[in-house]
């Protein structure tokens, strides 16, 4: 199956629409040998009854079967009304044999920001169970899931971006398109491929890079997206299917380590002395080489609350290593997490160099690692011999369910890219009060619910990680503070071992020609979008 | 876990990761493994294929209480005729059928390849997700 991805086209007359850029791609397109055409919203400019039309008569000349998803931009200005008469459903679904392509609207009126409220969440849930069955399940929705590259200040994802994620992987969707925010990237989260797509026929594009769409493959062996850019390189990656799923042990444990954060500390009623205590208790009898703190030792930064923290946190046996949290360095805590806790805390165990990144900011709790930080961590912590690779710090990375998105860094969108491109082989976060792991690319994102907070938000209850190391594999399961039973959260195998991206530098053998109109052989293909009337230009559309 | 919840297929709720260990290890090996992972059972494989499954129930009733040496090899006391469902059954369907059948873990299939488990243990999941965050209506 073949998918061209558009996104961003942002019709208007005059402004930022690039109206050559629109039509070399649609020449494409329709040359192309593709089933059919998912555009991932902003399709028009501003929302206006005159882009509306514009963008219509534009759309109907796509030859082929198209999905239109509505973006923020087409929302504006009551927009949303618009989009049902000259597009179609903003939420419905396209099926095949074996394929289901689901497309939802995240838009909220008059602003930039996405959700996927109550209502439509049940719907998509719904789909996701109706078609459970089918081979390949794709969603489309404008606003990304996972954090962009390269975009500025990162911090304008679905609010219940978490939930989403976990409900993608839960139901083994295959592939994810997104747009939103003008700038191409590819991420493997588990087995599922998120697709960004650039702008195909806007002037605003990140970092000076070309209009640019996707071309999908899907077959049974792989995910393969090649990213068309106008006048420029293309990029191409792969991403093999998914790898077998049973693990026979065949060695000795090489490291244990265990990931806490949130023990928030204090006098107070907040902190559970109780299950401190019990979860101290266990984590002693596991016998861990290490323990990681990342972030939330107390539960605000006075004296009082760090010299109990401290006798607390000596009743653990093994090393510890901290990040700091937001409350850790508020009032004094700016002076005491340094001088009890360290500072810039680097280490090598058991096999393991881990290295903590400060992410926290004085009197906010919203974090940011920082470009000077970012690029010394290029420089520091780049791949080294026989070692893993674990950075620890407390704000969200990915997107973690149950949370509405307030734990993310500003700039996760550039962190999470570099942590991939250096090929961390862990990467262990601490906010947001619930438990999530999954791996990203080559890198393993491990998040930890509250120790002993009695604010934490899993039916679990409080509970810390458990991360064991093994040559073939990494395991990691959630502890319940107060029981001690575990569940297991992933096992994956090192590194990149089945499931490497390939490519990347546009090197693969490229069938299609950068004159796209120049193929004589392509079809001309089917266009069952567009009513007789040419009201709807949705595929397929069953209004949520 | 109501009417509702019942329906849903039970892809949403299972394990889709499994530890295993081949048909020539050890019982004690395999009761070393279950006691590292903290699981109660392990699927047995057979060049690379399942051939087998044991539990905790297993090792109780066919190694402990018989008598068995714990050096034996595990093929000798894994169940090899398997019960499976499909991976998008209905929860309530595979509940079920893993009363009916008087089983703690029910092995998954999606192709007819074994892809993953659902135990007891996951009986917490329906609950837990029920909860997903309700951000906002609309």
């Amino acid at each position: 199956m073949r998918i061209a991805h558009i996104s961003d086209t942002h019709i208007t007359r005059g402004g930022a629409f690039v109206p050559e850029a629109f039509e070399r791609a649609v020449d494409f397109i329709n040359t192309e040998d593709c089933d059919f055409v998912v555009h991932t919203g902003d399709v028009t400019d501003t929302g206006l009854k005159e882009d509306y039309q514009l963008a219509k008569q534009l759309l109907r000349t796509i030859e082929k079967p198209k999905v239109v998803v509505m973006g923020n931009h087409d929302a504006r200005n009551v927009g949303y009304e618009l989009f049902r008469y000259y597009v179609g459903a903003p939420n419905g679904t396209m099926t095949g044999d074996d394929y289901a392509v689901i497309y939802v609207d995240s838009t909220v009126p008059d602003l930039n920001d996405g959700r996927v409220g109550r209502f439509k969440y049940e719907w998509l849930k719904g789909q996701l169970q109706e078609f459970s069955d089918k081979a390949v399940k794709i969603v489309a929705l404008h606003h990304h899931v996972i954090p962009v590259p390269h975009t500025g200040r990162e911090r304008n994802v679905l609010y219940n971006a978490g939930d989403l994620l976990g409900l993608f992987l839960r139901y083994d969707v295959r592939l994810v398109l997104c747009g939103h925010r003008h700038y191409p990237n590819v991420y493997r989260v588990e087995d599922l491929v998120v697709a960004n797509a650039g702008c195909v026929s806007c002037s605003k594009t990140r970092v000076g890079d070309a209009n640019s769409f996707n071309l999908i493959d899907i077959d049974d062996e792989q995910v393969t997206v090649r990213t068309r850019r106008c006048d420029a390189e293309d990029r191409v990656v792969s991403y093999p299917a998914a790898s077998r799923s049973i693990f026979l042990p065949t060695d000795h444990r090489r490291a244990r380590i265990i990931q806490i954060s949130g023990t928030n500390i204090t006098s107070l009623r907040e902190f559970d002395d109780a299950k401190f205590t019990k979860a101290v208790r266990k984590i002693n009898e596991l016998e861990p080489d290490v323990v990681v703190h990342c972030g939330g030792v107390v539960a605000e930064g006075t004296h009082e609350d760090y010299t109990l923290a401290n006798r607390r946190m000596a009743e653990i046996e093994a090393q510890q290593l901290y990040a700091p949290g937001p409350r850790d360095i508020n009032f004094l805590g700016y002076h005491l997490f340094p001088r009890r806790f360290g500072d810039r805390q680097e280490a090598e165990v058991a096999g393991v160099r881990f290295k903590a990144l400060n992410s926290v900011q004085y009197d906010s709790m919203t974090g940011i690692v920082g470009r000077t930080e970012l690029m010394r961590l290029k420089q520091d912590f780049g791949p080294a011999n026989a070692h893993l690779r674990c950075l620890f710090l407390h704000h969200n990375v990915l997107p973690i369910p149950h949370i509405r998105e307030q734990g993310l860094l500003e700039d996760c969108g550039d962190v999470l890219k570099r942590v991939c491109d250096l090929g961390i082989d862990l990467l262990l976060t601490g906010h947001s009060s619930h438990p999530f792991a999954a791996r990203i690319e080559g890198t393993i994102i491990v998040n930890s619910n509250s120790l002993s907070s009695r604010r934490q938000r899993s039916v679990f209850g409080n509970s810390f990680n458990l991360i064991d190391i093994y040559d073939e594999f990494i395991c990691v399961s959630e502890v319940s503070s107060r029981w001690g039973s575990r569940r297991f959260l992933g096992i994956w195998r090192h590194g990149n071992r089945g499931g490497a991206p390939e490519g990347g530098d546009g090197s693969e053998g490229n069938e299609a020609d950068d004159d796209a109109g120049d193929n004589a052989d392509a079809p001309t293909g089917d266009d069952e979008g567009d009513d007789a009337d040419g009201e709807a230009t949705n595929a397929e559309g069953e209004g949520a | 876990m109501n009417r509702e919840e019942s329906t849903l297929p039970v892809r949403q709720f299972a394990t889709k990761k499994l530890i295993g260990v081949a048909s020539s290890q050890t019982i004690i090996e395999a009761c070393r493994i279950m006691v590292e992972f903290d699981i109660n059972s392990v699927v047995v494989t057979d060049q690379g294929e399942v051939a087998g499954f044991v539990t905790h129930s297993d090792i109780v009733a066919r190694v402990v209480a018989a008598g068995l040496a714990t050096d034996r090899p595990v093929a000798e006391i894994m169940t090899d005729e398997l019960i499976t469902m499909d991976l998008n059954a209905p929860v309530g369907e595979v509940i079920a059928e893993m009363e009916t059948h008087q089983i703690k873990n029910m092995l998954l299939t999606e192709r007819d390849e074994i892809v993953g488990i659902f135990t007891f243990k996951d009986f917490h999941d329906p609950r837990r997700q029920y909860l997903a965050t309700d951000i906002s209506s609309e």
